[in-house]
């Protein structure tokens, strides 16, 4: 394992594609269920996307599709861009009834698993313990939303469920 | 399964002895003490942060639903540009902060019709993010913008142009090991991180 992971760090990354993982969710559990939006980039490509929400229908939306090694690097640089890998959620509002994000990335030899309320605008990011850092987290996940949304609508021509 | 279970515990040991000196004053210890998550790290991470590791709500880890897809369309399998649902759909990225929808559908209507056009804009500053997607309705007319437009210069910016979907996983992946055929049982990196 060790050996193959050290490779992937050399070559494969330099090729967009090795040492690569994000996943993004955001929901809460009230009258209406579970209602959330999720969406995951996995190593080898494959962008997954789900979305539930009971109040508009009943139907969980479930997509799935393999981007190329070009839209896999791109995600990477808008992560690398945001140095969201430096930061730390101790500090961030816990997860609460109105709701919950979670943000986990794994990029060469780093793992993050960032766990936070939801924020409803920059006035949260402010008053919080840790303006800087969540700042960081709340233009990083707006951004990599609207990436994901663009290829999630331009293949299926759906509108995601906004939470 | 079991083997896989050995190795992740394994890995997280080691990141408990690597590297937690550094934060045991600010009582992370014990959440970073949680039983093992449903995602897991890859063997080579060597840092592990996050207070909530093993408790996420997540949906698509846990899930073993049916995720639809767009089927393909040729016959082989694997490999090479996926349609979409309207037409193909390329990515452009290098694209200059500033340019507008305008610079990008001046420059890649010459190849055919963009029938559809998103320049996405960052957050925080309201400036381009640097990246495009365009979609063109014909394959041809796809396949062409990417050979005419890719490492060419849009607004003195070297553009990276190439499709956005394709029809199966990214190969170079698992480029150190032997090459093998793909299955329906995933990697085993892969599901290390997914269970």
């Amino acid at each position: 394992m060790a050996a193959v992971g050290g490779a992937g760090n050399g070559a494969g990354e330099e090729a967009g594609g090795a040492e690569f993982y994000l996943r993004y969710y955001v929901g809460h559990k009230g009258k209406f269920g579970h209602e959330f939006l999720e969406f995951e980039f996995r190593p080898d490509g494959k962008l997954r996307y789900a979305n539930n929400s009971n109040y508009k229908n009943d139907t969980m939306i479930r997509k799935e599709v393999f981007v190329s090694p070009s839209v896999l690097r791109e995600a990477r640089r808008i992560i690398q861009d945001s140095e969201i890998m430096k930061e730390d959620d101790s500090n961030w509002p816990e997860p609460d009834r109105v709701g919950r994000q979670e943000l986990e990335i794994v990029m060469g030899n780093e793992h993050i698993s960032f766990t936070t309320s939801k924020i409803g605008s920059l006035v949260d990011v402010q008053t919080s313990k840790d303006p800087e850092g969540l700042r960081i987290f709340y233009y990083l996940v707006q951004d990599l939303k609207c990436f994901v949304f663009s290829l999630i609508n331009l293949h299926f021509k759906i509108k995601p469920i906004q939470l | 399964m079991a083997a896989e279970d050995v190795e992740f515990v394994d890995y997280e040991r080691d990141d408990g002895d690597d590297g937690m000196e550094d934060e045991e004053e600010d009582g992370e210890v014990s959440a970073r003490a949680l039983p093992v998550p449903h995602i897991a790290a890859p063997a080579v991470a060597r840092t592990s942060r996050g207070r909530f590791v093993g408790r996420s709500r997540s949906v698509i880890a846990s899930t073993r639903d049916r995720f639809e897809s767009i089927p393909f369309a040729g016959t082989s399998a694997h490999g090479g540009p996926q349609r979409s649902i309207e037409g193909w759909i390329i990515i452009v990225s290098g694209v200059k902060e500033d340019a507008e929808e305008s610079d990008l559908y001046d420059a890649f209507a010459e190849f055919g019709e963009v029938k559809d056009l998103h320049l996405n804009l960052e957050r925080r500053t309201g400036y381009g993010k640097g990246y495009a997607l365009v979609e063109y309705g014909c394959f041809e007319e796809a396949q062409t913008a990417i050979r005419s437009m890719n490492g060419t210069q849009l607004l003195t910016k070297t553009i990276h142009v190439d499709w956005a979907f394709n029809r199966g996983p990214i190969q170079n992946v698992t480029s150190a090991r032997p090459a093998q055929r793909r299955s329906r049982t995933p990697p085993r990196r892969l599901a290390a991180m997914t269970y």
